[in-house]
């Protein structure tokens, strides 16, 4: 096993803590060999030498109410390697269908509106940079977020400055020009309005930061202080994605006059369509509550190596219903695609997907969905004198220890989903994450007796004899109160068998379900005592606060900011890897962070298992191993514009030969 | 005369109830940690990994325009003010439509369902209950008694999970989740092939509606029928001569009717509450879902107003079943009409 120095000040720290087990051999599921590739193997930005568009474009191109499409398209358009495409390139027309439980809020995401999430936003809006197909990117090519429509990007020499180059020749789908303007208009009168409740928050680029036009198609960020190019990932989805400056200015207060900021945040409602936008398509029809219909943008700035315009599909819909029923229509054949992360369902899955006869096959990626029994160590905001010590008594290394050595890990997977799915879950990065390192994880077996002697060693024995150990110094019982959010069908199964093995050492269990807007709420106002959660940690730099110690008020289970011998350590890590702009160097520092919270129990894991991408088996291109959320959700992570069905397998066009009109 | 007050006095005692309700059903939503702002930045927070405190003053910015950093009573008051004086249940905050275009569609779908299921359900339930008690202790009686014991021993969101296992599991229909395939729901209008689709989409909660929904008048039809069968007026009708088909048709089961109808008022409570437990498993845009996402993403005027609405069908379910019952029964006309 490799110490490093990281680990050396953690064991100095724990002092009792005996040799560490090693993690035990992990299982690999079937059909998740596959081949990890460099950045630009996926797409870049370059020329071919003809492009061809979608059949049903002739006829608009013929009567003069599109440009050919080679006018159409940029200098540069962005081509997709076939290399990277499972199924090749693939061939035009039909209807890909999404089932989603959202509903569209409007079409101004400048303002922070939403479009109903489970892939419509994303299929509208085109962002600076991309993250989602970086899960196919091997670990010495993660150097930062994909390209798109910021062609390149380069800091000074003191990284106080970062300098993007746009695309040059996107047009948006009413076929205005694409440019800076559109991007200052996004960062100044947006983001940077405290009057516009936009989805970046201000200071993303820390205080003080300005952005300055330098041509049509270069503009640069001056930072106060300097940064990473881990900074770069905030102009991915759903930050850094433009909107037509075109379009909303005349909305815009800073522009006219008679507009107002709710005015402006509702400038383009969900009932006028279509919006202009620079995804792969356009929103044509809205019928609320019921379906959403787009259709292809013939605008569109991708292409394959072939020359072919993207996307494939000329219709994508989104069945207005609800989110459980997206697995359902998925399973039945009715919807596309669907992201499964309720591991009771994963045997049927299975079965499903080697079933000829089944229309659907389920991909399992790796494992990336983990859970853990998070307990509160902010002693000092405790609201009672119990809640002190209960708080103080969870401050203990050796008290978290005993608690991840008293559960039994292959029985909750196994109650979790029969089979090769669950592995056990320790702390700190899942295993499918690109910086887990096995060999940098402490391993915590099932052991009871062990877990008593360490329970012991902290005065908590039973001194009453009814069963349960009492607080130290002979108080209390030892009752952990642990809220579990009522959605969560995983996280309550596994709560249950937590607490009837805790009871086994001799530690009491209290539950509570509580609905999800109440678990967050609850924790990140750090207004619990222990939760049981799913928390996929899977890159150091996202969600930061509910893992790591990586600022005053984090993380959430920690917020007094009274650290634990170990976690300042910890943060001075996090910081280097955050500050890193070199590769390797960051998978040290997360190496070294994973040795430190496995070592410390810092949350209790339990079990990890892999999602399954539900996707109907006449999808070509569909990656087998597409995790449903590594560095942006699947629907990102599977690049809809270049999957496609054969001609013979498409399905109906219910708006056959129409495009969006302005 | 009287009997139009009793009717007036009925609706009028409505009033304070549904001000009761109102009320409730505001203190249950806001008694509840978090609100709307309060997702939206836990969505936000998950989708973009920003802190809580970066992204507090956007979620300042949408509390003040939807109103929420207004004190409880203010929210009330402005609420029930312009439900009272303009009509208007407020703004959804998660579709941005008003609360009665969102409520619109799906109140008259759950009304529909829970009509249709009621009448059919009521009139399956009458016959199989004259069948089952004209065929006591033999097999048809047996049969009908076993289908009425399932449908109320199994519970119907059970049932509607074995029928959604069977349509997408086994079945592979294509015709779940929805009350229209994508063609028709962008077709206006009506046509048969329209109705045909939706159909396809609608009986499945029908079926589970409509089994759970006889079963109780089946078992209180064959009850009563045979308790009246028994009565001396019957055999009396019978020596007198009339046929068997007649005493059962014109004597015995208008007299069996009787308890049915009154308990028509509560089947209609039934069915509404049914639907909404069948829909939200089968997935069909009714006000089952919707109630669920509602709370779930703290829509606070959407859950208040279906709150509201569903008091109000229940409250009319009752009334006409009152009335009902005393335009058939003399009885109880005479006795509210002497009563006043």
């Amino acid at each position: 096993m490799k110490i490093t120095l990281g680990l050396t000040t953690a064991l100095l720290s724990v002092g009792t803590l005996a040799k560490a087990d090693d993690m035990p051999e992990e299982r690999s599921l079937s059909g998740l060999e596959y081949e990890l590739i460099g950045r630009g193997d996926i797409y870049a930005h370059g020329t071919v030498d003809s492009y061809s568009q979608a059949p049903m474009l002739d006829a608009f191109v013929e009567s003069g109410a599109l440009p050919p499409v080679a006018d159409r398209l940029p200098a540069e358009p962005i081509v997709f390697k076939t290399g990277a495409m499972v199924d090749g390139v693939g061939e035009y027309g039909g209807v890909f269908r999404h089932v989603i439980g959202g509903r569209p809020e409007g079409w101004n995401w400048m303002a922070g509106q939403h479009q109903g999430w489970g892939g419509i936003n994303m299929a509208m809006q085109e962002c600076l940079v991309r993250q989602g197909p970086r899960w196919q990117v091997k670990a010495e090519d993660q150097t930062g977020p994909l390209p798109n429509l910021a062609q390149s990007w380069s800091f000074n020499d003191d990284n106080t400055e970062l300098t993007i180059n746009l695309m040059q020749g996107v047009k948006w789908s009413d076929g205005d020009a694409f440019d800076v303007e559109d991007v200052r208009f996004w960062y100044e009168d947006n983001v940077q309005n405290e009057n516009v409740a936009s989805r970046m928050a201000k200071d993303s680029f820390g205080g003080g930061a300005s952005m300055e036009v330098i041509d049509d198609y270069t503009f640069k960020f001056v930072f106060a202080e300097p940064q990473s190019e881990t900074i770069v990932e905030n102009l991915a989805y759903i930050q850094g994605c433009p909107g037509p400056s075109h379009v909303l200015k005349d909305a815009h207060p800073e522009y006219n006059s008679d507009a107002t900021y709710d005015s402006y945040t509702q400038a383009l409602p969900n009932d006028v369509l279509p919006p202009v936008v620079l995804g792969a398509w356009v929103p044509v029809v809205h019928r609320p509550d019921e379906l959403v219909i787009m259709r292809r943008n013939p605008y569109y700035f991708k292409v394959d190596e072939s020359g072919q315009q993207l996307p494939y599909y000329n219709e994508m819909h989104f069945r207005l219903s609800t989110w459980g029923d997206r697995t359902a229509q998925a399973v039945a054949g009715t919807g596309d695609f669907s992201n499964m992360e309720d591991p009771g369902n994963y045997v049927e899955a299975l079965k499903q997907s080697q079933d000829d006869a089944s229309p659907v096959r389920a991909n399992f990626g790796p494992r990336v969905l983990a859970w853990r029994l998070v307990l509160n160590m902010d002693a000092a905001g405790a609201e009672d004198e119990g809640e002190k010590a209960l708080r103080t008594l969870f401050r203990e290394t050796d008290f978290r220890l005993a608690l991840s050595h008293a559960l039994d890990r292959d029985a909750i997977g196994q109650a979790l989903a029969r089979g090769p799915f669950a592995y056990p879950y320790i702390s700190g990065f899942a295993t499918g994450s690109p910086y887990y390192d096995a060999s940098s994880s402490d391993y915590h077996p099932f052991d009871q007796a062990k877990a008593a002697e360490l329970l012991d060693g902290l005065d908590v024995v039973d001194t009453d004899g009814d069963g349960t150990r009492n607080m130290p110094g002979g108080g209390d019982n030892l009752t952990i109160n642990v809220d579990v959010s009522q959605a969560g069908n995983a996280s309550i199964k596994q709560l249950e068998a937590v607490a009837s093995q805790l009871a086994e050492v001799g530690i009491a269990v209290q539950t509570r379900a509580v609905d999800q807007t109440v678990a967050d709420t609850n924790f990140t106002g750090g207004q619990f005592s222990a939760m049981m959660m799913r928390d996929n940690v899977i890159l150091p730099t996202r969600e930061t606060c509910r893992s790591w110690p990586a600022g005053a008020n984090c993380p959430h289970f920690n917020a007094g900011g009274d650290r634990l011998p170990f976690e300042a350590d910890l943060e001075a890590k996090l910081a280097a890897l955050q500050s890193s702009s070199d590769a390797a160097e960051q998978a040290q520092l997360a190496r070294e962070m994973q040795q430190l919270v496995t070592a410390n129990a810092y949350t209790i894991g339990t079990v990890q298992v892999p999602a399954a991408l539900l996707v109907n088996k006449r999808i070509k291109n569909a990656h087998p191993g597409t995790p449903v959320f590594m560095y942006e959700w699947a629907e990102d992570g599977v690049i809809r514009e270049r999957l496609w069905t054969p001609a013979a397998d498409q399905e109906q066009e219910v708006l056959p030969d129409t495009i969006a009109e302005y | 005369m009287a009997f139009l007050q009793f009717i007036l006095r009925r609706i009028l005692v409505t009033i304070p109830l549904l001000i009761g309700i109102s009320i409730a059903t505001f203190l249950i939503i806001t008694a509840v940690p978090g609100d709307f702002v309060d997702g939206w930045l836990g969505r936000t927070m998950a989708q973009t990994g920003q802190s809580r405190e970066a992204l507090m003053p956007q979620a300042n910015l949408m509390r003040e325009r939807l109103g929420l950093d207004q004190p409880l009573y203010v929210q009330y008051w402005v609420w029930i003010r312009n439900i009272v004086f303009a009509g208007d249940f407020g703004m959804s905050f998660t579709q941005n439509r008003p609360v009665t275009e969102v409520i619109d569609l799906r109140l008259w779908r759950t009304i529909g369902i829970a009509l249709v299921t009621l009448v059919v359900g009521q009139m399956i339930g009458v016959f199989l209950g004259i069948y089952a008690a004209t065929n006591q202790y033999r097999w048809g009686d047996t049969a009908a008694t076993l289908v009425a014991f399932l449908g109320i021993v199994i519970p119907k969101f059970v049932i509607a999970l074995i029928l959604l296992y069977l349509l997408a599991f086994v079945w592979h229909s294509p015709y779940i989740g929805a009350l229209y395939s994508p063609e028709f729901q962008v077709q206006q209008g009506m046509s048969f092939a329209k109705l045909w689709n939706l159909f396809l989409h609608v009986w499945p909660i029908l079926l589970v509606s409509i089994w759970a929904g006889q079963a109780y008048t089946t078992r209180m039809m064959r009850g009563n029928l045979l308790d009246v069968m028994n009565a001396q007026y019957i055999e009396t009708a019978r020596a007198k001569g009339l046929s068997r088909r007649k005493v059962l048709f014109r004597h015995a089961v208008p007299n069996a009717l009787h308890p049915v109808v009154m308990n028509m008022g509560s089947r209609f409570d039934y069915m509404i509450k049914g639907e909404i437990e069948i829909a939200l498993v089968l997935g069909i845009p009714t006000l089952g879902p919707l109630i669920i996402s509602s709370v779930t993403d703290r829509d606070m005027y959407v859950i208040a107003a279906i709150f509201l609405l569903v008091a109000v069908l229940l409250v009319i379910g009752n009334l006409l079943a009152d009335i009902i019952l005393a335009l058939i029964d003399p009885r109880v006309r005479r006795a509210t009409v002497s009563g006043g």
